[in-house]
This record gives C-alpha cells, sequence and structure tokens, in this order.
C-alpha cells in the first residue's frame, strides 16, 4: 500500500492535490487524525519513497506518515463519512437528553421549592443526569473508532509536529 | 374533613368539574398509588354514600383519603403542578432513553455493515440500561409518601383490591 509522507504545504505554494487522487485522501485523513485547524490544501502528501521524502526527514518537517491505496480511498470516501455521521448524531442525541432531562428536572424542583406544603422534598436528591449521562461511553467509542482509523490507514504520527 | 373511598375502575366516567372534591380525591389516590398511566382510571366516592351504593358495586374499595376544603385547594393550586412536572421528568427520561437506544443500534449496524470497522462493538462499550439506572427519580415515591400523610390516605387490604 503506498505510503505518502504529510506535510504543511508553503504558504506561498499555489498548488493543490487533484480531486479524486489518494495524495488528496491522504490529507484529508491526516487532517482528521491530527485534529488540523485548517483547510486540507494547507497540507501536502509526497511519497514516502525518494529524494523530496529524504529532505523532508532531513528538515524534520514530516507531520506524519499515511498508507492509502484505491481499497482504502473508497473506506474513507464511503464508510467513514456514515459512521462519523452516525457519531455525531449519538453524540447530538445524547446532549439533547441531557439537556432535556435538567429543564424537566429544573422545572420539577420549582415546583417543589415554590409549595408550601411539599417544599422539603428535595428530588435532586438521586437524579444525577450529566453525571450519568457523561458515563454513557461515548468518548470511548469516538476513542476506538480513531484508533481504528489510525490502524487502517496505518497513520503514525512523527516527532515533527511538536517542534 | 371528608372521608372518600377509592375504586380502581375500567374507563370511570369523567367528571365535567375538574375541581370537584371526587376528581381531586381520585387524582390524588393516583398519585399517591405511583400510577402514571394514563388510562389508569380511579373514582372516588364520599364514604358517608357508600352504604347506598355498596350494592351495586361489583367492586371494592382500595383505600380510603380525607379531603376538605385546604386539601382541595391545596391539591389545585401545588399538587397538580407538582404531579404535572414530575410526569414530564418520567415522560422525558423514557423519551432520552429511547432517543439514545436507538442512535446506538443504529451506530452500531453502519458499524457491523462496515467491512473495515466492523470490529467496534458500541454495546460493548455502552451500557445504557446501566447509565439510566444511575438517573434514579425518586420524586415521584417522594411526592407520594407526603401525600399519603398530607392526605391520611389509607391502604386497603383485601381480596381483589388491586383488581382493576
Amino acid at each position: 500500500m503506498p505510503k505518502y509522507l504529510i506535510l504543511k504545504r508553503a504558504e506561498n505554494d499555489p498548488k493543490a492535490h487533484a480531486p479524486g487522487s489518494t495524495e488528496l485522501t491522504a490529507c484529508e485523513i491526516a487532517k482528521e487524525l491530527m485534529y488540523f485547524d485548517g483547510p486540507v490544501d494547507n497540507l501536502m502528501a509526497i511519497d514516502a519513497i525518494g529524494l523530496a521524502a529524504t529532505f523532508a526527514h532531513l528538515e524534520d518537517s514530516t507531520l506524519c506518515s499515511i498508507h492509502v491505496n484505491e481499497e482504502s480511498q473508497y473506506v474513507w470516501n464511503n464508510e467513514i463519512p456514515e459512521i462519523e455521521e452516525s457519531l455525531r448524531n449519538f453524540e447530538f442525541i445524547k446532549n439533547q437528553a441531557e439537556n432535556d432531562l435538567n429543564d424537566a428536572l429544573r422545572q420539577m424542583q420549582e415546583k417543589f421549592a415554590e409549595s408550601s406544603a411539599f417544599s422539603e422534598i428535595d428530588p435532586e436528591d438521586g437524579i444525577g443526569v450529566y453525571s450519568a449521562l457523561e458515563a454513557l461511553g461515548y468518548d470511548d467509542i469516538d476513542f476506538k473508532f480513531r484508533r481504528a482509523l489510525q490502524k487502517q490507514f496505518q497513520f503514525e504520527e512523527m516527532i515533527g509536529m511538536f517542534k | 374533613m371528608k372521608n372518600y373511598l377509592i375504586f380502581k375502575v375500567d374507563g370511570s366516567p369523567i367528571d365535567d368539574d375538574l375541581n370537584s372534591p371526587e376528581v381531586i380525591a381520585s387524582e390524588i389516590a393516583k398519585a399517591i398509588l405511583e400510577d402514571s398511566f394514563e388510562s389508569s382510571r380511579y373514582l372516588a366516592i364520599l364514604s358517608d354514600r357508600f352504604g347506598t351504593v355498596e350494592t351495586s358495586l361489583a367492586k371494592q374499595p382500595i383505600a380510603s383519603l380525607n379531603l376538605d376544603h385546604d386539601g382541595v385547594n391545596l391539591w389545585i393550586s401545588e399538587g397538580r403542578k407538582i404531579r404535572d412536572a414530575i410526569y414530564s421528568l418520567i415522560d422525558s427520561i423514557a423519551d432520552s432513553y429511547s432517543n439514545i437506544a436507538q442512535t446506538i443500534h443504529l451506530l452500531e449496524d453502519i458499524c457491523h455493515k462496515s467491512n473495515k470497522f466492523g470490529e467496534i462493538s458500541v454495546s460493548d462499550d455502552i451500557d445504557l440500561d446501566r447509565t439510566f439506572e444511575y438517573i434514579e427519580n425518586t420524586s415521584e415515591q417522594q411526592f407520594s409518601e407526603c401525600l399519603r400523610k398530607v392526605y391520611s390516605f389509607n391502604e386497603m387490604e383485601h381480596q381483589g383490591a388491586s383488581d382493576a
């Protein structure tokens, strides 16, 4: 499977990888896995074997390396978006549930507090919405998915990115 | 202070006056018995009248409670609002559980469908039942206990008392 080194593209470099190329896919994957905060065109992928790669190593400018071929490119374009959308949906639904439950809980607390005869009841005892839903395991799933992505594309972070 | 006998019935006639002591007594009984099912119906009869209608009733009362003018007002001004807020929370918990469960199944289906990410087993990491056990809602129970005292609720134990 072809291996690419991912580097930051020079600011004055007008080039960009061709749409549909494995190089562009490699940059998209790198952006995702490195949490790179910028447009994908700010990254560039070069073949891991060759003179350019040697210079990149010498300059310590490599951010990461990634393996991409047409098969894994298909997975990236067709399977992963659906999983990511589903993960985002899960997080959205979980957050919405937290908000809905807390609204309902707050409104109930207000009714108890306003009451003359029932104000001694503290319904908050035993109801921990945030702590319970935080423990739901969303972060574990997200982490596991990212680990699976790293494994799938043999993603390897380089020390250069920390310099 | 008047004493009302409470019966659990199927589809009792709806009283036009939602603030009548009979309707309020039946609402209080329903709240005390923590019966949030919409379809459950309770009927309250002033205990003084029970003797006159007893022979025509196939059911026995399941409980009794005391209700006077202040008790009626307390339920109208505070009790109903608290009951509705408790039911809202119960509904909200049920909706949240259902929505999250649905989303987890969807995510799991998508992962299983994938050739490369089928190994991600969502349900191994997410224990929804245990999570919702943590959201322990004791408000209905606490409210019920308080109502029992305020309205001197007395549950009757006899054969078939809990039959609808």
